[in-house]
């Protein structure tokens, strides 16, 4: 028996291979979580930028609304949801949800006295309580775009997710959403001027930020373990090339990247800057989708060979 | 200190499935949920193939990322290494699935009985055990080893393909085989340090 | 179980698992009357406290909701497959009333009109109905289901070359094994538990394992190297090595051959032996005294084993010279060419093997010296399952005799041809015998105690022109047949003087389990089929009242293991078991057992039947049944176990206590060197039986009766697959068996279907991924498979390595299609469609199946 050597190089033939409890069926409820809370929390954060006061309530109303019923809803025991405030010493979703909870607080009760029938309250967004509840929201907001990312990362089980390439990407798309949806909803919802140059300038740079950042991590996947390498096929070959090169590559971003770059050159009708960064949101969320639907766990077997 | 671990010995193991049902029968496990189960695959080009079949069930890690990533304390490791899952507190997140790298995870969706017309009184007498909503696995037969056992799909496996016993002792049966036969565990780059070896075919 | 729930009872039963034929000893938990654990029973050395996922499983066979609970007439008067019976309840009562009047009726015209099948996972009932109640109520037509998984080839040598029903190889002290298509210590084989144990044991050990399969599963997974082969050719890679054995190396055990088999009787140029005018023995020839004397003459110096002799103006040859010259033309070169094996590897492995046999070698076990010859063959269905049987299987088993590996430790054994019986009463007791011609007769082969009911092959029994539908009074080496399911529609054709018109069914699916269900189907529909089942499962749909049995679980068995055959090979213990009802039987259901003795009273039938219970189970008295009264199942049983254990181990007795045991002594398994009878390497005697029964059937002009294969040394024909000389089917099908299903039955356990659900191979078609790939054929994909000469069945493909280029390779019995057994159906292969059923795609002297289909494969349409 001594004479055989154990190669971990081999791919398993088995029906436990893929990440489904986080994909698919009710997971998909998951995704919508990740999806809004990165999409919130970076609306906030672009909004706070732009000094966009609107843009700063939609982004915490996202966040405590969709992404936490989505959540709860995502639990096989929704009514035990407050178990998960037990163990931040540990566990990223525990820190998360602490994370999450700190933003809606601290966000909220900042935004509160500019909201008609809540003046009464004795800070505004400019006194010294305002600013420090300002400073904690931001860095919690932060927070809540870095954790997914981590939680993620911090798995050895799925290589593919295990590398700090993941919450730097998950950042870059949680700024780029949070940009394009502050720039769909403030001309249609409120007569707040923003700086639409500075949106699309914020877009293009993180539109580009982006592909780096996807590309560096598809490139430091295919090449360092077996089931990185995997993954990526599946992502660029597989089951999960129509989103992805379909979805978060075409759609998300080489259509409206140059719509963008030229809208920052010539005039462009708003309705197509509208369109273009639907599509882009849309390319994020199967960026998401992507990522999770490419988690494998690589092989048990130990692929003997005679030496 | 003890801690508890197994030793399958791939040479002895024929791939039967016994451990799997041997395990189905104590902890009256659903459909769709094995606590112990088998995985097979052939390697090689006709004619030079081989086929394996390896039997898994959860390793007990010494580092067991399940109860690191749990955010309601519901897994945790006794002293003695045991990795389990307290229903209770279980919320159904499946966070441990994911962080799990030998898939030794099931979370429980709904009841169904195994056969269409409905529950067997055998498995009426187990479905207590099986809240849904929540994740299961192996513990190690917590109760039989209580009780001086060994854990079913130990105690019943027919080649004797498997030995349960003590991995800090250095005189135990385990730690011998794994000493005297290189055992090795699964996925060691996982970090994890499992307390299942296993010893080559 | 809950905590909260109150436990009034919490129990273990120590029973006898009935989900195979291997009977293994296991003990039930039972808590408030439910069933909650099957474990293996530690007491029992059958199994030795391990068992299989089937009896683990038995659970689930217990409480299936679909099995039968009350028994049923049929309403419907057409039959056929698939036609609905349109069943209709009825009492017990009533359906006894049935069946005694239609008993009654045939036993006044002629018993031999009523016919019994049985399945053979329910081997202890089975064996009620074949061997107790069949020859009571005066009818020889039974035949076993699942003719094409049955052993005949290899129980027939058993018998002539061991004394004993069954073979295994001695783990124990083996060290060098090959397996000819068989899967013992893996998958399925006699003892299975126990041979899985020892199987691994000597792996670790460090035997030498070779498989020798056209498909790499559960027998070559575990192989140290795997000889894919060509199906049937088996017998043609046996000859090369006995060749290479006996003309290239001279390894060869000299004085085994001379003093323990017929290697020295002079032959005849008729093929006959010479005898001696006087005393009509065979003759030897003694080189050193320069005379032929008596195979048996105590004066005998030395044999020769080659030359030719003179005796009386005869010329004579030793056996073993015949022997050497019939193997010459199966050169490694030649033999490669047909088995697609290379030839320096088959010179190779039967040096290796010749080696391993360490001639000459002794070994002292309890004081006593034996000879050792740790080197052994193993063979079952996948090289015997084809026409040529015997042939092929008598030249896989001269490679144990020409090394002396034959019953003695580390070789190949008998399955316990020697027991003399539990120490305190000496009983049950029998031994092989010296036979005609010197030559060894099994003291017990199928059944009972000895002198059983049902004699052994040797001495012969002259064949006679066929009475019996199973056609055994003119097949006479056979154990059992199949071929009653050709003989009952066309019993005038074999000039079978009665017209079969009662079949009775012991829970045997014989639709799914023998071959083309069609022509199993013709055959069953004129009779008056009464069914026992556990299901409405397909053959049901041809019966005309169906029973409700009990499962293993829930009936009382005395003679669980049939004596011998069931034991593991070797040194450990007997243990005599019981199995006992864990819970009562649930529903309407009763015992097969019961119901019969109770037609028996009915008929009136009780003096026969008491007679045959006594002479089966060799009762002593006081513990003899007499007539003049009235025997429950349990007093029979009380009454067995009295005669044979003494009045204090009675039914009480193992009920407590299950499993009576006592160690097994050397000379019992090791019996080679303490009982003087010879065994042939020269069946002269199937010679002669072969042209008696071509006589007769040239006399009754009966066709299909091709003796030719009735030859005395071994050979190698190819069978009818390989002699298909066309392009369009290209392939051979052939099935394996995975160690989690038994037959047909288990497919509705949902704990094993859900094994075979998860597994990658059991529930799919196995194919070569270069053949497939040629044929367009993906992974996964829907295929037909299409038999030359029968149907054909439909599967999905799987892609594999491990299989022969020109093999597909299906798991047996798959493919239920009653709607009534729901777990069960459309899983798996429906691999017996492809089997035809037909004399010629029989081997005659052993009756066994042909069960090699020549196929073409395509994928389905849409």
């Amino acid at each position: 028996m001594e004479d055989r050597l154990i190669h971990p190089t081999e791919l398993f033939v088995d029906s436990f291979k893929v990440q489904r409890e986080w994909i698919e069926g009710k997971g998909m409820l998951l995704l919508l979580a990740i999806f809004f809370g990165e999409l919130g929390a970076g609306m906030f954060l672009v909004s706070w930028y732009l000094n966009y006061l609107l843009g700063m309530v939609f982004g915490i109303v996202i966040v405590a609304s969709l992404k936490t019923t989505f959540h709860i809803l995502f639990l096989g025991q929704p009514l035990k949801f407050w178990r998960a405030f037990t163990r931040p010493q540990s566990s990223w979703i525990s820190r998360g949800v602490i994370i999450m909870s700190v933003f809606v607080v601290f966000g909220g009760l900042y935004v509160l006295p500019a909201i008609p029938g809540f003046n009464w309250l004795p800070w505004t967004a400019q006194s010294p309580l305002g600013n420090a509840l300002v400073v904690v929201a931001i860095v919690a907001a932060l927070g809540e775009i870095i954790y997914v990312g981590f939680l993620l990362a911090s798995l050895p089980s799925i290589p593919f997710w295990n590398s700090g390439l993941l919450p730097i990407l998950f950042i870059t798309y949680s700024l780029l959403d949070g940009a394009g949806l502050t720039f769909i909803i403030a001309p249609a919802l409120s007569n707040e001027a923003i700086n639409v140059h500075q949106l699309k300038r914020i877009e293009i740079w993180l539109t580009l930020f982006a592909i780096i950042n996807i590309l560096a991590y598809i490139w430091t996947m295919y090449h360092t373990t077996v089931g990185g390498k995997e993954s990526v096929l599946e992502l660029i070959k597989g089951r999960i090339a129509t989103p992805f090169i379909g979805g978060v590559l075409i759609v998300g971003i080489l259509i409206p990247l140059p719509v963008a770059i030229y809208a920052h050159f010539f005039l462009m009708p708003y309705a197509v800057l509208g369109i273009t960064a639907f599509m882009a949101l849309a390319g994020s969320f199967l960026l998401r989708y992507s990522i999770l639907k490419a988690g494998i766990f690589p092989p048990l077997y130990p692929l003997y060979t005679p030496v | 200190m003890v801690r508890y671990g197994i030793v399958i010995d791939l040479k002895r193991c024929i791939g039967c499935y016994g451990c799997l049902v041997a395990c189905k029968a104590e902890n009256f496990t659903p459909p769709g949920v094995f606590w112990a189960r088998v995985l097979k695959r052939e390697d090689g080009k006709y004619p030079s193939v081989r086929r394996l079949s390896l039997p898994l069930l959860c390793m007990h890690c010494a580092e067991p990322a399940c109860v690191e990533v749990c955010p309601t304390g519901a897994s945790t490791q006794r002293e003695d290494g045991i990795v389990f899952i307290d229903a209770e507190k279980c919320f159904g997140c499946r966070y441990c699935m994911m962080a799990c790298p030998y898939g030794s995870r099931f979370f429980h969706y709904r009841e169904r009985p195994y056969f269409p017309a409905g529950f067997t009184p055998y498995e009426e007498m187990g479905r207590q055990k099986h809240p849904t909503g929540v994740v299961e696995k192996c513990d190690l037969c917590r109760e039989r080893i209580e009780k001086g056992l060994e854990p079913a799909c130990v105690a019943n496996c027919m080649t004797k393909a498997r030995y349960f016993g003590d991995l800090e002792d250095p005189a135990s049966e385990v730690s011998r085989l794994i000493r005297q036969r290189h055992g090795f565990q699964l996925r060691p780059e996982a970090g994890t340090d499992p307390s299942v070896y296993y010893l080559s075919p | 179980m809950d905590k909260d729930t109150q436990v009034q009872e919490d129990v273990w039963i120590p029973t006898v698992c009935s989900m195979c034929y291997s009977q293994c000893g296991i003990r039930a938990h039972r808590v408030n009357g439910k069933v909650v654990k099957i474990e293996g029973n530690p007491e029992s050395p059958l199994g030795i406290g391990r068992i299989c996922a089937k009896g683990l499983a038995g659970i689930m066979l217990l409480y299936d909701p679909y099995r039968l609970n009350v028994p049923m007439k049929r309403t419907n008067p057409e039959k056929g497959i698939g036609i609905d019976p349109k069943w209709v309840e009825i009492s017990w009562e009533e359906a006894l009333d049935t069946i005694t009047q239609k008993l009654k009726k045939i036993r006044a015209e002629d018993p031999r009109k009523l016919v019994f099948t049985g399945c053979i996972p329910s081997m202890s009932p089975m064996v009620f109905g074949l061997a107790l109640f069949m020859p009571a109520f005066g009818s020889p037509n039974v035949f076993i289901s699942n003719g094409h998984q049955c052993g005949n080839a290899e129980h027939l040598l058993a018998a002539t070359l061991h004394g004993a029903l069954t073979t295994n190889p001695d783990m124990q002290y083996c060290n060098y094994l090959i397996m000819f298509g068989c899967h013992c210590g893996t998958a399925a084989y006699y003892a299975y538990t126990t041979m899985c144990q020892r199987m691994a044991d000597a792996r670790v050990r460090g035997m030498k394992l070779v498989v020798v399969d056209p498909m790499l599963n559960t027998g070559a997974e575990k192989a140290d190297e795997w000889l894919p082969i060509k199906p049937g050719t088996d017998g043609a890679l046996a000859m090369a090595m006995l060749h290479v054995l006996l003309n290239e190396l001279g390894i060869y055990d000299e004085e085994y051959l001379k003093e323990h088999t017929n290697a020295p009787y002079l032959i005849a140029m008729d093929g006959y032996y010479l005898r001696d005018r006087e005393t009509d023995k065979p003759l030897i020839w003694d080189p050193r005294d320069q005379k032929a004397k008596t195979y048996d003459d105590p004066s005998i110096k030395d044999y020769a084993l080659e030359g030719v002799y003179q005796f009386d103006e005869m010329l004579g040859k030793p056996a073993f010279s015949l022997l050497k010259d019939q193997v010459k033309k199966f050169t490694p070169e030649h033999a490669a060419e047909i088995t697609t094996i290379p030839a320096e590897t088959i010179r190779r492995i039967a040096k290796e093997f010749g080696e391993a046999a360490r001639i000459g070698s002794t070994i002292t076990l309890d004081g006593k010296e034996l000879p050792y010859r740790p080197a052994s063959v193993v063979y079952f269905k996948g090289a015997h399952g084809h026409n040529h049987a015997w042939l092929t299987s008598l030249a896989i088993e001269l490679l144990c005799e020409v090394v002396g590996a034959s019953n003695v430790p580390g070789a190949f054994l008998g399955c316990n041809p020697v027991c003399y019986g539990y120490p305190e009463t000496g009983r049950p007791r029998w031994e092989p015998k010296v036979g005609p011609d010197g030559l060894l007769s099994p003291g017990l082969w199928f059944g009972g105690s000895e002198p059983g009911l049902i004699p052994g092959p040797y001495p012969p029994t002259e064949p006679q022109p066929p009475q019996t539908l199973n056609l055994m009074d003119l097949l006479t080496p056979a154990l059992t047949s199949h071929l009653p399911v050709l003989t009952i529609p066309r019993w005038d054709e074999f000039k079978i003087p009665y017209k079969p018109e009662m079949l009775i069914n012991y829970g045997a699916n014989s639709l799914m389990s023998i071959g083309n269900p069609e022509i199993v189907a013709q055959s069953f529909k004129d009779l008056f089929v009464v069914s026992f089942n556990l299901w409405l499962d397909e053959t049901t749909d041809l019966a005309d009242i169906v029973l409700p049995d009990t499962c293993y679980l829930e009936r009382l068995d005395p003679s669980p293991n049939m004596h011998h055959h069931h034991f593991p090979v070797g040194l450990g213990e007997w243990g005599w078991q019981i199995r006992q009802p864990v819970v009562e039987p649930l529903y309407q259901r009763r015992h097969f057992c019961e119901v019969m003795l109770e037609l028996g009273e009915r008929v009136g039938i009780r003096p026969e039947f008491y007679m045959v219970v006594n002479l089966y189970f060799d009762l002593k008295e006081p513990f003899r049944l007499d007539p003049a009264k009235k025997y429950s199942w349990e007093e029979i049983a009380d009454t067995i176990y009295k005669s044979y254990f003494g009045p204090e181990h009675g039914l009480e007795w193992f009920k407590k206590h299950g499993v009576l045991k006592w160690p097994k002594k050397p000379e019992e398994p090791y019996w080679k060197p303490f009982i003087k009878a010879r065994v042939p390497i020269y069946f002269e005697w199937i010679k002669g039986l072969g042209e008696k029964i071509k006589k007769i059937a040239e006399e009754q002009d009966l066709k299909d009766i091709d003796t030719s294969d009735f030859q005395p040394l071994p050979d190698w024909k190819p069978c009818s697959a390989l002699e298909y000389q066309g392009n369009e089917y290209d392939l051979q099908a052939i099935y394996y068996r995975v160690p989690w299903h038994t037959f047909s039955m288990t497919y509705e356990n949902p704990w094993l279907d859900e094994i075979s659900d998860n597994e990658p191979y059991s529930y799919f078609i196995s194919i070569n991924t270069d053949t497939a790939k040629k044929k367009g054929i993906k992974d996964g994909d829907l295929i037909w498979v299409e038999s030359l000469d029968a149907g054909k069945t439909k599967g999905r493909a799987r892609l594999v390595e491990g299989i022969h280029p020109e093999v597909i390779g299906v798991a047996n019995n798959g493919g239920h299609w009653s709607p009534n057994m729901p777990v069960a159906k459309g899983k798996g292969v429906f691999f017996e469609a492809l089997l035809p059923l037909a004399l010629a795609k029989t081997d005659l002297l052993t009756i066994t199946m042909d069960c090699d289909a020549r196929v073409k494969i395509y994928k389905v349409e849409g």
